[in-house]
């Protein structure tokens, strides 16, 4: 791996820090069938600094998934590099991925579910089952270790694979639009555990959402994306003290102006 | 409800049944020709005594079940294979579809021809016909798996054995079930039409006797040790599915109406 990042000239980010990803005029063109191709991704450049927590925002079908499933290695980019401290060219097992569709395991109850990550990775019986009890109970799940995914809510599903996404402090944490499909109440009391568990971990999260009051109070760095083909309309930095919440966020200062900045590169001048 | 009651339920059909069938041979039909509860009954008993019967019982039940589980392994490793070569499985599917296609009944005397007239045959001509319905089986369950599951366990770190064994194997597990129960009907009907064409024993020969004798009481026999072999298996079956499913939602709308 070495060989093939030293072969490209004038590469100094090869020993970027363990957390960070670059990405290096990356495009993904899908096949749909013989006959026609779906640009999926334009000329993508990126550099995340390591322990940041990083917005994708755009429409449906702008390319988010398809950017973070390049970053977990299970997509190949049709031209550029994807770099997590060494280039990612194989499944990325530096990262947690919590997928956009179904997150648990349906034929493991919770806890197999928790402590599936450790076992791969080898960690005894006894150790695992302590860890994933502790993710279990930071995610308010006691008491339901034993139940098989279609004995929870989708809320519960969710909160689930968080607890498995970070049980094994990977330093990326990617996660595709997570708390899409929940109702408001459970997104708020989401939102506001993922805030305080990243305060504590601290690692790089990747975050995919459509929504922008979420995308400003979670995040340090907001990728606006623009669709057919996904481009990035622009990178926003998120100035705003933490710690901060979607319902606070609103009454920070500097929040009114951000918010219809994005509204603007989402939406055009017609949205205000 | 109390603990009788689900019992009495399950069996008043048969009741009524095997009753209506008794009287009608007493006072409406001719029992020759379609047998007598009481009669039948009486007849099995003598046999089980008898003893012979118990040694065609035993050839048929070895026919079924090295058929059945030499056709399932077979049938479910290759569509478990081509489950995940999809342009190997472009080329061997049409072969596939053609050969299932074949009526059973119409090459099984070209079987017994080829492996002679004893058990080999019978244990063929079984295979040919579970081996499609596990293939199918697996074939699909493997095409149908979420790709997520598969990435996610990939990106844990899980090798190839890992992915197979936690997430492939669970994941396809219904339809491995699905296939197995279907199969212990056609495994019956495969071992049956192998001794009905030529055979020395086992109780499709002991019922095409019977019938060439005249023997209602024989072919009712025949037929009832079949039965109780395709229940005993197929509970067996279900039991196994019923641990093994736990995780499946419960199935079934219809109950709660359309
Ligand atoms: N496996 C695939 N084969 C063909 N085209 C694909 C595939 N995956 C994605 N695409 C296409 O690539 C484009 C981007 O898809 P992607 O899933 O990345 O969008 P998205 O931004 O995540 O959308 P959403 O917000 O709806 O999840 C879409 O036009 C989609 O149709
Ligand atoms: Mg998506």
């Amino acid at each position: 791996m070495q060989i093939v990042a030293s072969m490209r000239p004038g590469d100094a980010a090869v020993h970027a820090p363990r957390g960070s990803i670059q990405i290096e005029n990356v495009n993904k063109t899908y096949r749909e069938n013989a006959a026609s191709l779906v640009v999926a991704l334009e000329g993508i450049n990126l550099d995340l600094p390591a322990n940041s927590f990083v917005s994708l925002l755009g429409p449906s079908g702008c390319g988010k998934s398809t950017l973070l499933k390049l970053i977990a290695g299970i997509e190949k980019p049709s031209s550029g590099v994807v770099r997590c401290t060494e280039v990612v060219d194989r499944v990325n097992t530096g990262v947690a991925y919590v997928p956009q569709g179904r997150g648990l395991f349906p034929w493991m109850t919770l806890l197999a579910n928790v402590e599936f990550p450790l076992k791969i990775a080898g960690v005894a019986p006894a150790e695992r089952r302590r860890r994933a009890l502790e993710w279990i109970a930071k995610v308010n799940l006691s008491g339901f270790e034993q139940n098989f995914p279609r004995q929870l809510s989708g809320g519960m599903e969710k909160r689930g694979s968080l607890a498995r996404a970070l049980v094994t402090d990977k330093p990326i944490l990617l996660m595709d639009e997570p708390f899409g499909p929940l109702d408001a109440h459970t997104r708020l009391s989401l939102q506001q555990q993922l805030t305080q568990l990243w305060e504590d971990v601290k690692n790089t999260v990747v975050f995919v959402t459509h929504d922008v009051i979420e995308a400003i109070a979670l995040s340090d760095i907001i990728i606006v994306m623009s669709p057919r083909p996904g481009r990035i309309a622009d990178v926003v930095k998120v100035a705003l003290p933490r710690p901060r919440n979607v319902l606070s966020v609103p009454d920070c200062d500097g929040f009114v102006e951000l918010h219809a900045h994005l509204q603007r590169l989402l939406f055009g001048e017609h949205a205000l | 409800m109390n603990r009788v009651t689900p019992i009495i339920q399950a069996l008043l059909p048969a009741v009524v049944i095997i009753g209506a069938w008794e009287l009608g041979a007493m006072f409406a039909f001719d029992p020759r020709f379609v047998g007598q509860p009481s009669q039948i009954l009486s007849y099995l008993v003598a046999e089980l005594r008898r003893g012979a019967i118990w040694a065609d019982a035993a050839i048929t039940f070895w026919e079924i079940m090295l058929g059945y589980v030499l056709g399932a392994l077979s049938g479910g490793a290759v569509g478990f294979v081509l489950g995940f070569r999809p342009r190997l499985a472009r080329i061997v599917e049409p072969y596939i579809l053609i050969f299932s296609a074949i009526p059973k009944i119409a090459i099984a005397p070209i079987i017994i021809i080829a492996l002679g007239i004893g058990i080999q045959s019978k244990v063929a001509i079984v295979i040919s016909m579970v081996f499609f319905l596990m293939f199918y089986a697996v074939y699909s369950g493997v095409k149908q798996i979420e790709p997520d599951f598969i990435h996610q366990a990939r990106i844990m770190g899980a090798n190839r054995a890992e992915v197979i064994g936690y997430i492939v194997i669970p994941a396809i597990a219904p339809n491995i079930f699905d296939g197995l129960k279907t199969s212990i009907i056609f495994a019956v009907i495969g071992a049956l039409i192998g001794e009905f064409i030529a055979a020395r024993a086992g109780l499709g020969y002991y019922i095409l006797n019977a019938s060439g004798a005249f023997n209602i009481n024989g072919i009712w026999v025949g037929v009832i040790l079949i039965v109780a072999l395709v229940f005993v298996l197929t509970t067996t079956i279900g039991i196994v599915e019923r641990r093994v499913l736990r995780w499946l939602p419960e199935m079934g709308a219809g109950g709660n109406g359309i």
